[in-house]
């Protein structure tokens, strides 16, 4: 027998089909001996299940009761408040760990503006002794330093005073 | 109203009339139990979970509303509570299982019947009874829970239906393909009970 036959004689048999639907089922059946046989197999079966309910008469008491009432009086709030903390101290966390970490990691990664900076960190800051000295330094004391602290690739430039004999 | 009309009685909660719940916990407390029992295998949570049953239709009393027949509103809780609980003892088991490398399944049975010296008629009932037991608990999960719902609960199909989240022709089939499932495997046992 196919579903949608089964699931009828089913509905017919557990009493949820409409008049006009029960009046078409009882013509079935009565007309078909395999429709009356699956009918009586599936009244059978469903006895069976009553005779096996294995939770038919739980036992009750009054401890139960009392202590379910209890529970019932007591503030709400008390069985999700200790979730609730524990959920907002773990999203604290998580969020000082995710903080520390892109501090860390943008503290480690130098931009291409800092790479020049630090290339020229040397010369960065004896231009700034110079400019801190410039009023007590004479003209060949300042082109002497400024040779002394140039960066390597800078050494080739003329020695001091070599500007005022060419001219 | 009857004395014992559910919605009623929940109403009653809902305007926190005094009493109403005690009521309500005295004439569903069996019910509920029974439903529970029923629906996990695990005999030792069935009066935590019962007790966490009552206490969730408590807490929804503000929402409660009385469009719906009271009995679906109990048993989509039991349902929902009985359906987390069984997911939750099998990942348990499943981590023991593999914490222990594997082993014998420990999964709590049904209990034996302790009456051990009954009469023969009855120890042949009791031994079906295992039998039809065993094989409602090897359904899939869906098909044993309409069928319980139906069979031992008594839920039409449209209640069960608000229950499971399904529509009616989805439960109807669950209910037909569970039906097969337990004529196949019981057939010894229908043809001695149909005998009788």
């Amino acid at each position: 027998m196919n579903e949608h036959d089964g699931v009828r004689l089913m509905s017919y048999a557990d009493g949820s089909l409409s008049p006009a639907e029960r009046e078409a089922v009882e013509a079935w059946i009565s007309v078909d001996p395999e429709a009356r046989r699956l009918l009586a197999e599936h009244r059978a079966l469903w006895a069976l299940l009553g005779e096996a309910d294995f939770a038919a008469t739980p036992a009750t008491s009054e401890d139960f009761r009392r202590r379910t009432l209890q529970r019932a009086t007591e503030p709400e709030t008390a069985a999700w408040k200790p979730r609730a903390i524990a959920l907002l101290a773990a999203s604290v966390l998580v969020g000082v760990i995710m903080f520390a970490w892109l501090d860390a990691s943008s503290r480690s990664t130098l931009r291409a503006d800092d790479v020049v900076v630090v290339g020229n960190l040397d010369l960065l800051e004896h231009l700034s002794f110079v400019d801190e000295h410039a009023a007590s330094l004479d003209e060949s004391a300042f082109a002497s330093v400024l040779h002394e602290f140039a960066p390597p690739s800078s050494r080739d430039m003329p020695e001091p005073g070599a500007f005022e004999e060419g001219r | 109203m009857g004395p014992l009309d559910g919605r009623e009685m929940m109403l009653a909660v809902t305007r926190e009339v005094p009493g109403a719940f005690e009521r309500l916990v005295a004439v569903y407390e069996s019910r509920i139990k029974a439903a529970v029992a029923r629906s996990i295998n695990d005999r030792a949570s069935v009066d935590d979970l019962s007790q966490e049953v009552l206490l969730r239709l408590y807490r929804a009393r503000a929402r409660y509303e009385p469009t719906a027949r009271f009995e679906t509103f109990l048993y989509r809780i039991i349902f929902n509570l009985c359906v987390n609980h069984t997911q939750y003892q099998r990942r348990r088991r499943t981590l023991s299982l593999e914490q222990s490398g594997g082993g014998e399944d420990d999964s709590v049975s049904l209990p034996a019947d302790p009456a051990a010296l009954m009469p023969i008629e009855d120890v042949a009932r009791d031994e079906r009874a295992r039998l039809v037991r065993d094989a409602i608990t090897a359904l899939p999960e869906n098909q044993r829970r309409a069928l319980q719902l139906s069979r031992f609960e008594g839920l039409g199909y449209d209640e069960i239906s608000g229950v499971m989240d399904l529509s009616v022709q989805a439960v109807k089939s669950l209910l037909w393909r569970a039906r097969e499932n337990l004529r196949l495997s019981l057939a010894a046992q229908l043809g001695d009970f149909a005998d009788e």
